[in-house]
């Protein structure tokens, strides 16, 4: 008694505290009152288990105190999950009636335990099992409302509500916990009641930091998000179906210890595992749960899906990259799991003509190869219809009458194939999936399915035929790829073939001149090198470049007196910084790539224009600046053509600006492009300085000039 | 009688060599890029030239080829120039024509063909 007087008691001093503080400030709105009402409620009711615990007496006082300090929490919180609802007076009218319908029941309730009164102690009055039940469902209610208002919170109210609903949530927790505990043992544990007094009290503090946070008084009033999802529907169902199934488990239980003599205990134990055994099937087993969401769309709802929800989740499905499984495997589980169907099978249209079995889910394993003016196929295409295979056995004219079809047999001949779903891409027919039976929805296949199916079949079409436009690509590039190595090679053997049959066609004039034997011998040579130069392309060896530390300004030089010393004009005039710049790169490439932008310059530039080539220092970067004064370009010839492979104002196939920049950006650089019409061009390379450019700077100046 | 002036342009010095044995009746020059082949237009003023496509620092496609092939007859309108290339015919020949080639001669090189087309070229000049 001892400790429940102190448990009780610091309970009693901070609810009251809790209230006082509260009414000192703005009473302004509902909720906040009842919040006051609660825990002055709760406060009265703790003084009084307190004074019993430390005087006796008050015990039916306590019992009915209790259930209307119940009562009081349960209004708080319905006014609280009204203000999540937008304001319609059929919502008042329901959080009325529910509130009076609570009312009913603890004040029955109360009845029942005035009635029950009849002296002996405070546990065993309390301890009756219509009581009990009553106390049990109470706490139970209580959970799931605090439920629904944490998923009701928005996101950003959550901060200041969240300890709110943490503690009043922990209360009723604990309270099911104590009467659960007493309804199996048929007596209240003296621990567990003196601990709740502790518990209550810590609550206290959970609400203090939520209105400490100015947690607003109501929910979702700036939110349109708030609605009363299927999902929510069916955890909160699934939740109290579970409270529910406890109480019974207790009553047989009790029963069972009751009944079951000397070996009363025993049994009760083995019964109760049994039926904890028996919740965790139900709650894993997939036919329960679908047969409860069908309930809850029958019996809740105006529409069997909630729309927004299996949109997400189909566009989830197929777009669920760590998956392990194919694009079609999930293609056929994104449509199966809007009717709860355990397998099904992918027939995808094929280029010769039929329509062939691609993929399976949990479906048997099975060759199908229909040809592509099947009845079946021609049906699907013309009416876009998802065939149901039940109604097309009860009744094959309602399919028939609007056009002919026949079913194949290796689909009728499947006991467990439910549905057909076309795969519609705009008119043409893709491809389409084999649903298997559902457990759940057998029974009811109505429009409403066929609609969600029928749209979600052309989105899953969709997702495939780019998939297969992607893989089409693919292959296409692939092509291409072989395409180019076929066409240098056959160029280079052409060169290697015209070298080696000239070598045949002079000898027979030339043979007794030893020059000509010289230089056969020195062609043959040529062309064997030719064709170890080709065999390590082939190999895919030679793409990888020679890099070699090269000092730019000296690149610029040779690329400049390579480009000018034919008399071609403008003659590109350079500035390079007195420091060496040094990048790493191929020589070759990095020549012919500088060459090129050049080239492209003087071709663009009269020869009274000019060309500036300037080299300079920025950050890690070399940037080599390659301005003209010429013709320049438009804006939509930069972004349309410029950078397009194989691209060139001169009509030719050769290497353009699509191929320097690649390299500049294979060696970590960038090349900008600045132009206007009659103005000029500026291309702007930006490479990487080699890392060890003081250094390969040295080494590249002894190597150049070093012995001379 | 002097022999008339020809110039081949390719970068391949096999072919080169081969060609300079294997033609008849033309003094022949070399060259192996655009520089060398400009310098042996002015030095030399060849009546023919044969030129290679694939020419650094395209070896791989046809661009230098033709800036040369255009380079030469802006300097030399006459000139009688002869696209010898391992590239695509289809595509080239048509091209070749349009930039004022004398005639398009697809790789691999036979001599006795070869030299009749510069025979034939010859005779165009004269």
């Amino acid at each position: 008694m001892y400790i429940e007087s102190i448990s009780f008691g610091i309970s009693t001093l901070l609810f009251l505290m809790l209230g006082l503080i509260m009414l000192t400030g703005k009473r302004d709105n509902l909720p906040k009152n009842m919040l006051v009402v609660a825990s002055l409620a709760n406060a009265v009711w703790s003084g009084t288990v307190t004074y019993q615990a430390a005087f006796g007496g008050l015990l039916s006082f306590t019992l009915l105190l209790e259930l209307l300090r119940s009562l009081a929490w349960f209004a708080f919180l319905l006014v609280m999950l009204r203000t999540a609802y937008k304001n319609s007076d059929q919502i008042n009218k329901n959080f009325k009636i529910t509130f009076a319908g609570l009312s009913v029941f603890i004040v029955g309730l109360m009845l029942l335990a005035l009635y029950r009164i009849s002296g002996g102690s405070f546990f065993e009055f309390i301890a009756g099992n219509d009581v009990l039940v009553g106390h049990l469902l109470i706490s139970i209610g209580g959970i799931v409302i605090v439920e629904q208002l944490y998923r009701n919170t928005p996101e950003e109210q959550r901060w200041g509500l969240k300890y709110l609903w943490i503690g009043i949530g922990s209360m009723f927790a604990y309270d099911f916990y104590l009467y659960s505990d007493a309804f199996l043992f048929q007596r209240i544990d003296n621990e567990l009641w003196n601990a709740r007094g502790f518990i209550h009290a810590m609550v206290v503090p959970l609400i203090g930091v939520a209105i400490k946070r100015e947690m607003q008084w109501s929910l979702g009033k700036e939110s349109i998000d708030v609605f009363l999802s299927r999902r929510m529907v069916f955890h909160t169902t699934t939740l109290l179906a579970a409270g529910v199934y406890l109480i019974f488990i207790g009553f047989g239980g009790y029963y069972v210890r009751e009944m079951g003599g000397g070996w009363g205990e025993v049994a009760q134990a083995t019964f109760m595992f049994a039926a904890f055994l028996g919740l965790a099937v139900l709650f894993f087993s997939g036919k329960i749960r679908a047969r409860i969401k069908v309930m809850i769309d029958k019996h809740f709802f105006h529409y069997k899906y909630d729309y927004r929800d299996e949109w997400l989740r189909i566009i989830r499905t197929l777009s669920q990259q760590n998956d392990d499984k194919t694009l079609h495997v999930r293609a056929i589980r994104a449509l199966a799991q809007i009717i709860d169907s355990p397998g099904g099978l992918l027939v995808m249209e094929r280029d010769n003509g039929f329509f062939e079995s691609d993929e399976r889910w949990n479906y048997e394993p099975i060759k199908v190869r229909e040809p592509a003016d099947s009845t079946l196929n021609r049906f699907l295409e013309e009416f876009r219809f998802v065939i149901s295979l039940d109604e097309y056995n009860d009744d094959p004219e309602m399919y028939t009458r609007l056009g002919p079809l026949e079913l194949p047999g290796w689909l009728t001949s499947n006991k467990d194939a439910w549905l057909v779903v076309p795969l519609m891409l705009q008119d043409h027919l893709l491809g389409y999936v084999v649903l298997l039976r559902s457990p759940a929805h057998e029974r009811y296949f109505n429009w409403e399915d066929s609609d969600l199916l029928k749209t979600a079949g052309r989105q899953v079409a969709s997702h495939l035929a780019q998939y297969e436009a992607a893989q089409a690509l693919l292959s296409a590039r692939r092509f291409e790829e072989v395409n180019r190595l076929s066409a240098f090679i056959v160029h280079d053997i052409k060169n290697m073939v015209g070298q080696l049959s000239m070598v045949v066609s002079n000898a027979a004039r030339h043979k007794n001149n030893p020059m000509f034997i010289d230089d056969a011998i020195s062609t043959v040579e040529n062309s064997v090198n030719k064709m170890n130069k080709l065999l390590i392309r082939l190999r895919g060896e030679g793409g990888a470049d020679k890099k070699s530390p090269l000092n730019l300004c000296g690149l610029l030089e040779e690329s400049i007196r390579a480009c000018s010393t034919a008399g071609t004009l403008p003659v590109p005039v350079l500035s390079c910084t007195t420091e060496a710049i040094m990048i790493m790169a191929d020589k070759d490439r990095m020549s012919a790539n500088i060459a090129h932008l050049i080239q492209n310059a003087q071709d663009a530039t009269d020869d009274n224009g000019s060309i500036n080539v300037r080299l300079r220092k920025e950050g890690e970067f070399a940037v080599v600046e390659i301005a003209d004064t010429g013709e320049g370009m438009d804006e939509k010839f930069i972004h349309d053509k410029l950078f397009q492979p194989f691209e060139s104002t001169k009509g030719t196939m050769g290497i353009g600006v699509f191929q320097v920049r690649e390299y500049v950006h294979k060696l970590g650089g960038q090349l900008d492009v600045e132009s206007q019409p009659g103005i000029g061009s500026i291309f702007r390379l930006r490479i990487p300085l080699s890392s060890h450019s003081s250094y390969t700077a040295q080494v590249v100046h002894l190597h150049e000039h070093g012995n001379r | 009688m002097n022999k008339p002036k020809l110039l081949i342009v390719d970068d391949d010095q096999g072919i080169r060599s081969q060609l300079q044995w294997g033609i008849e009746g033309f003094d022949i020059a070399t060259a192996d890029s655009r520089e060398n082949a400009i310098k042996q237009l002015e030095t030399h003023q060849p009546l023919v030239v044969t030129l290679d496509l694939g020419l650094p620092p395209d070896v791989d496609g046809t661009s230098e080829g033709f800036s040369i092939l255009d380079a030469l007859l802006t300097r030399q309108p006459g000139l009688k120039v002869i696209v010898v290339s391992a590239s695509d015919k289809t595509v080239n020949s048509a091209k070749a024509l349009e930039h004022g080639a004398f005639e398009f001669y697809p790789k691999p090189v036979d001599i006795s063909s070869l030299q009749e087309v510069l025979d034939r070229a010859l005779a165009a000049i004269e």
